[in-house]
């Protein structure tokens, strides 16, 4: 390396081109801008993570299901921590918000030590009330104001078939704010990946207990231990029969042990467990029947009971039955008569349907039959505690008025005796379910000396994992898992750092065309090509470095900024940490690195190219030899038919855009646009390779001499040109991709699925569903009336949304009716598996496939951005049983409502989670023109249950906002580049004001007026400038037609009509220079020069 | 490459029947011939004026005695080695080494100082013995009443002084070739006397073959052989 002369040309430095500077500067904030912010986004979505879970890495949910929270003592050394969850409804006593749904939370001390914090608030002494910023801003309350929270810890079991004969009464309790909740305190508690802090209050784990009447329980453990195999292990040896819901107990007056559940039916693994325990259990069935009735008489609402034939007095078939007396006398009964039972069972969607079956009669009991005994009834809530039947407050259809005064004369004398009784087989037969096909199981009084000895036994045989008591991971995000947020920006900003190398490159060249004698003098004296080329490479290095280095500065500078300002740019995430820089030891090395690689391979040929010049045309500072011409005429020849080729390219893609799938329709819209702008820019090459002579003779004097002037030199006017085109490309394409949700959103086929509103819950909703089946919203005025409701099952997982960063591998399953969705034609099915038929649509969710994978759908959003899957791929779920089942993605829906979840049909949700509470998602068809009230009148009235409702539209657009804040990014970014670009574009103007002094002196000589000088610059920059807008603007136009007459829309006209003035500004500011040299210089001086 | 030096009574340049054509652009690839069929021979200590009228292939003819340019045809020898065997390395190399180079244009660079440009065909190896190539630079620079000027700038000197600073250039290797370029057309003529001077003077003292160009009878005078070129063909007067 010639180190003296480049530490001679290294003073080059005071005069060495802006423009290079500009350049390479501009390349290294365009990396710097897209690392950093990458880092720094990428970092806070991990921290977000880590303040959601803390250290937690498994958790054992029982859900309705409340275990002792002394449990958690028992897996030492692992630490586990109880919690009581429950959802409830908060109040501020002022009513001055809805009430809002709460996830409520009851924790002791060791609770804390998973949080960030690892310590729990000050204060925090196993009481008082802490909420997190999202609740209070609901609530509008701040600590030491007072709130109402109301909650009930209900267990009662199948939320499908929930014969409850009372309503549940919450439990109310009136506290103060003890103190908010940060990041570092668990405001962001949520055991499901999901970016927006859900409402959440934590109170002391004996007070909860205390408020839901579960002392000494909990449904919830925590633990920082990765390993679930040894934490249940530890579980099954340490659970007994309470745990799971289940209660054993003496029936004295049968000198029996009964086992029953508070869910009312016993779990299948618990008799199972209770048979292989060899202590001659025997089932009971016990269920409520509408009515029993012969061709004439009907005995309503009763209680029959199914019992095993060792219980039987007499040998029963399965088609017989034994009738109580009084229901003998009541219907007119005798042996042999037929006798039918009427009974609900579960459908969708929380309807019972009601059936019947058909019974002879084998005989009438005995007043005094042992069977007549009300401890065969399971304790349905509200049935044993009222005085008459007319008292009951059932929660499902019950027409009271069928009840006669026999009836309650029988309730008075009986009470809940079943009136009829069949065989166990015969009872499972109709009333078996998912939840169970027993209600009690007894045990001779023999079989254990204390209910403590027969839960132990019993649990023993039973594995606490087929009633879905099982530790899970769950899945600490790791920095894999989060969206690669660089590389998305360095793709989104890769048109941006190629102008910026564009500018680099020409600058350089600028640089190296006034150096040609130099060149010429090296190779004269010795220097070989290599070693020159060299040596102007190491040279051009350290200008470029130092350009990068500003760049570096100048990024962070701004991503700083950007930070400031990072309400504007992303929803406000009450409850998150505020994102801090990030700055990457590595980043550096990359941004300098990556100019330096970049702007040298730019730069390189160049230099090689001028080496290999012939010396003597070198030492003259020429390079147009005659012997280029011919060669101009290839180039003409060669970048015609490329530009040709491209520009067909560009057209055909631009027509397949017109009829391309919606998700392939921006890749082609902005295919074609760039090839467009390509094509342009080879044609543009190919005319400014023309020989100068023929250049349009027929133009008037300045116009024609301005474009002499610009194919003089036509390296640098196709830079000029192509970021100017680019920049303006940049802003017409950016802005079209805007997506408007409003368009055609009343389509069936749209992504509202031509539904008005769209609404979720945390909780099932049993009371909207009671008040759409009984009219109720008809009362409510014309903004839902009529309204079909479409309700639909979520089972809750990793959100799975482009509102997340996290990649989700446990996604949301969401249940639909995909017969009733087919039938409306609703959503749009872009592709399904092959070998599938598309043609059968929603219906080919209805059956598991043959390999056993239950199918699901997925829209395109969520497969390629939340679970970064495609079409055919399996993903794992666990059922309630703890059992891992796969699901196939089969078919990709268009970007839809329905975004963030997989989707399955109902029925096939409902067989793998059979805990399932009920629907939480609901699509409402509603009068479009009352949605804004609709959305108002079920938030009043279903808020407390924590339903919240939005046009369909909203929600649209708020999945759209996700993708409209990467757009605000990369306009941001191209905002920045077209600032840069247009100082960098003044530059080099001004650049080449200083070489042509010489020139503008010579036709100062001759005659020329400043004024004259300055329009034929003004014809030079105007071809480049308007040759570049409107290449731009075609382009621009190839992409942005097929999208909007697609998806609708309009041009920006504004930011291109900014775009035009601010180059118009660059344009003007380096004419008012060049000719302010023009002028302010001597005609003497500048001849001299020449 | 063989470095060998020649034996002492072999030409530093030969040429041989060097014919060097231009195309001229024409679309039908017609070219003008500029010179034909040149055969010439320059010696140890030789100075030579070669002369003619403006476009008969001076400067051509020096370029490619200098490695600058490539025959049409015909072969030309530099100290032995024939040019067109050479890489263009190595034909950098021994121009490096064997010619000094002064043109019209003095060429000098800007952002160096007088002294800087004196040596900078020496850092074409990093200026491998510094002291020794300093000292005599300025050595040449005292022998030239240029000493004064060693840390000025070009910019700050007079078209002569350029001049004169090119052609100490051109001596800091030590050539045994200097070839010049019409170094005296921008010069008045009694600067130009002065340059041609020095140059002789240089020439002599240090004992290098010199072949000038120009179009001035009064400076080819001033050297012991003149050569003129008329239409491509070289005719040898003395």
């Amino acid at each position: 390396m010639n180190i003296p002369l480049l530490r001679w040309n290294l003073r080059r430095f005071r005069h060495l081109t802006w423009p290079i500077l500009a350049g390479a500067a501009l390349t290294a904030v365009v990396l710097t801008v897209a690392l950093l912010l990458g880092d720094t986004l990428r970092a806070w979505h991990l921290r977000l993570e880590s303040c959601r879970l803390g250290t937690i890495h498994s958790v054992l949910s029982g859900g309705d299901r409340f275990f002792r929270a002394a449990l958690a003592d028992q897996f030492s050394p692992a630490r586990v921590a109880p919690i009581l969850q429950v959802d409830g409804s908060l109040e501020s006593p002022d009513h001055a918000a809805y009430p809002v749904n709460t996830r409520i939370l009851g924790v002791d001390a060791r609770f804390w030590k998973f949080s960030p914090a690892g310590q729990p608030p000050a204060g925090f002494a196993g009481q008082g009330v802490y909420i997190n910023a999202t609740l209070a801003d609901r609530l509008n309350v701040d600590i030491g104001d007072e709130i109402l929270i109301r909650a009930s810890a209900d267990s009662f079991g199948p939320s499908e078939l929930q014969l409850r004969f009372a309503a549940p009464v919450p439990r109310t309790l009136r506290r103060k704010v003890s103190g908010l909740l940060n990041p570092d305190l668990f405001s962001r508690f949520n055991l499901h990946q999901d970016e927006r802090a859900q409402p959440l209050l934590i109170l002391g784990l004996g007070e909860l207990q205390s408020l839901l009447q579960k002392p000494g329980k909990a449904n919830l453990l925590i633990s920082d231990s990765p390993a679930t195999e040894p934490l249940n292990t530890a579980f099954r040896s340490a659970f007994t029969l309470e745990d799971t819901g289940s209660q054993s107990s003496p029936v004295l007056e049968q000198d029996e042990w009964e086992i029953n559940s508070r869910r009312i039916f016993l779990d299948a693994p618990i008799g199972r467990a209770a048979t292989r325990a060899g202590l001659n259990a025997e089932g009971i069935l016990t269920y409520f029947v509408t009515g029993l009735a012969t061709a004439s008489n009907v005995t309503p609402y009763s209680m029959v009971t199914a019992l095993p034939a060792s219980r039987l007095p007499v040998d029963l078939a399965d088609d017989q039955i034994l009738i109580h007396p009084w229901l003998a006398q009541d219907l007119a009964l005798t042996p042999g008569d037929t006798l039918t039972l009427h009974y609900y069972i579960p459908s969708s969607n929380r309807r019972l349907i009601e059936t019947q079956a058909v019974f002879k009669v084998h005989s009438i009991l005995a007043d005094s039959s042992p069977l007549l005994d009300s401890t065969l009834v399971p304790d349905f809530p509200g049935l044993q505690e009222v005085n008459q039947c007319s008292d009951w407050k059932p929660d499902f259809p019950i027409d009271l008025n069928r009840i006669r005064p026999r009836d309650e004369a029988y309730w008075k004398s009986f009470r809940a005796i079943p009136k009829a009784f069949i065989t166990l087989a015969a009872g499972q037969a109709l009333w078996s379910n998912p939840y169970g096909d027993l209600t009690a199981i007894r045990f001779h009084i023999s079989a254990a000396n204390s209910s403590e000895e027969l839960d132990a036994a019993i649990a023993q045989h039973l594995d606490p994992r087929d009633l879905g008591l099982i530790w899970s991971p769950v899945h600490p995000s790791s920095p894999e898992t989060v969206q690669d947020f660089g590389s998305l920006f360095l793709g989104l900003s890769i048109f941006l750092a190629l102008a910026a190398l564009a500018l680099t490159s020409l600058a350089w060249n600028l640089e190296l065309s006034r150096r040609i004698p130099e060149i010429g003098l090296l190779r004269a004296i010795g220097f070989s090509p290599g070693r020159i080329t060299r040596l102007f490479q190491l040279e051009i290095l350290i200008g470029i470095a130092l350009g990068a280095f500003i760049g570096l500065i100048l990024g962070s500078g701004l991503v700083a900024g950007f930070l400031q300002h990072l309400e504007g740019l992303f929803e406000k995430i009450p409850d998150g940490p505020l994102p801090s820089l990030v700055f990457s030891g590595t980043l550096p090395f990359k941004v300098i690195g990556g100019t330096l690689i970049a702007a040298l391979f730019c730069t390189f040929f160049r230099i090689r190219s001028l080496c290999r010049q012939p010396i003597t045309h070198l030492l003259q500072g020429r390079l147009s030899t005659p012997k280029d011409f011919s060669r101009s005429r290839q180039r003409v020849l060669l970048f015609s038919l490329l530009a040709l080729f491209v520009v067909c390219g560009a057209g055909v893609t631009a027509f397949k855009a017109f009829s391309a799938s919606p998700e392939q329709l921006p890749i082609l819209a902005l295919g074609a646009g760039t090839a467009g702008l390509l094509g342009g820019l080879l044609a543009t090459a190919a005319g400014l390779a023309r020989p100068i002579d023929s250049a349009h003779p027929g133009l008037p004097g300045l116009l024609r001499l301005g474009l002499r002037d610009a194919t003089r030199n036509p390296d640098r006017s196709l830079t000029v040109i192509g970021i100017a085109a680019t920049g303006v490309f940049l802003v017409i394409a950016v802005n079209v991709f805007h997506r408007n949700p409003f368009h055609q959103a009343d389509r069936r086929d749209s992504g509202t699925g031509g539904f008005t509103l769209y609404a979720e819950a945390s909780a099932a909703q049993h009371r909207l569903l009671h008040d759409v089946r009984d009219h109720r919203w008809d009362l409510l005025g014309p903004a839902l009336s009529p309204a079909y409701v479409m309700p639909l099952r979520l089972r809750p997982g990793d959100d799975a949304s482009c509102r997340s960063a996290l990649r989700s591998h446990r996604p949301p399953l969401l249940g639909v009716p995909s017969e009733s969705l087919q039938k409306r034609g609703a959503f749009h099915l872009l592709r399904v598996l092959p070998g599938l038929d598309p043609s059968q649509g929603w219906r080919l969710l209805q059956h598991p496939l043959p390999d056993g994978a239950l199918p699901v759908f997925g829209d395109v959003t969520t497969l390629a951005w939340g679970l970064h899957q495609s079409l055919g791929a399996l993903v794992e779920s666990t059922t309630d049983r703890g059992k891992i089942i796969h699901l196939r993605i089969i078919g990709e829906l268009g970007d839809s409502i329905l975004q963030g979840v997989l989707i399955m049909d109902e029925s096939l949700l409902l067989q793998a989670f059979p805990s399932d509470p009920g629907p939480r998602r609901f699509l409402i068809d509603s009068p479009p023109t009352y949605a804004a009230e609709a959305v108002h009148l079920l938030n009043r009235e279903y808020s407390a249950e924590g339903l919240l409702a939005e046009r369909a539209v909203d929600r649209l657009q708020s999945l759209y906002a996700v993708e409209a804040r990467y757009l605000a990014i990369f306009q941001l970014l191209g905002s920045v580049g077209l600032v840069f670009g247009a100082v960098a574009l003044g530059l080099i103007l001004l650049q080449q004001a200083r070489e042509r002094r010489q020139e503008i002196g010579l036709l100062r000589a001759v005659g020329w007026r400043p004024s004259t000088i300055a329009r034929l610059l003004a014809a030079e920059q105007f071809w480049l400038l308007s040759t570049g807008v409107g290449l731009g603007t075609l382009a621009g136009c190839l992409t942005a037609l097929p999208w909007l007459l697609r998806q609708g829309g309009h041009l920006p006209w504004l930011m291109l009509i900014a775009c035009l003035v601010g180059m118009l500004v660059v344009g003007l500011a380096g004419l008012g220079l060049t000719a302010r040299r023009a002028v302010h210089h001597s005609v003497c001086e500048l001849i001299r020069e020449e | 490459m063989n470095t060998n030096p020649p034996p002492p009574d072999a030409p530093l340049i030969e040429m041989r029947d060097v014919v060097k054509t231009y195309s001229t652009g024409d679309l039908d690839g017609a070219g003008g011939t500029v010179l034909a069929g040149i055969n010439l021979r320059v010696l140890s200590g030789d100075s030579i004026a070669i002369t003619g009228p403006s476009g008969s292939g001076k400067s051509t003819l020096l370029h490619l005695m200098g490695g600058l340019d490539e025959p049409s045809m015909g072969t030309i020898t530099l100290r032995g080695h024939l040019l067109k065997n050479l890489t263009e390395d190595q034909r950098s190399r021994l121009r490096g080494h064997e010619i000094g180079f002064v043109f019209q244009s003095h060429h000098l660079l800007p952002q160096c100082t007088v002294l800087e440009n004196i040596l900078l065909p020496a850092a074409i190896n990093d200026l491998a013995s510094p002291a020794a190539l300093t000292e005599r630079a300025h050595h040449l620079l005292d022998r030239t009443g240029l000493e004064q000027l060693a840390h000025r700038f070009p910019s700050e000197l007079s078209g002569g002084e350029r001049q004169r600073v090119a052609v100490l250039r051109a001596l800091i290797n030590s050539p045994s070739i200097l070839l010049a370029d019409e170094p005296t057309g921008a010069l008045d003529a009694d600067t130009a006397q002065s340059l041609v001077d020095l140059l002789r003077d240089l020439q002599q003292a240090e004992n290098l073959a010199l072949v000038l160009v120009t179009h001035a009878p009064a400076i080819a005078h001033n050297m012991a052989r003149q050569w003129s070129l008329n239409q491509g063909h070289l005719e040898i007067r003395s």
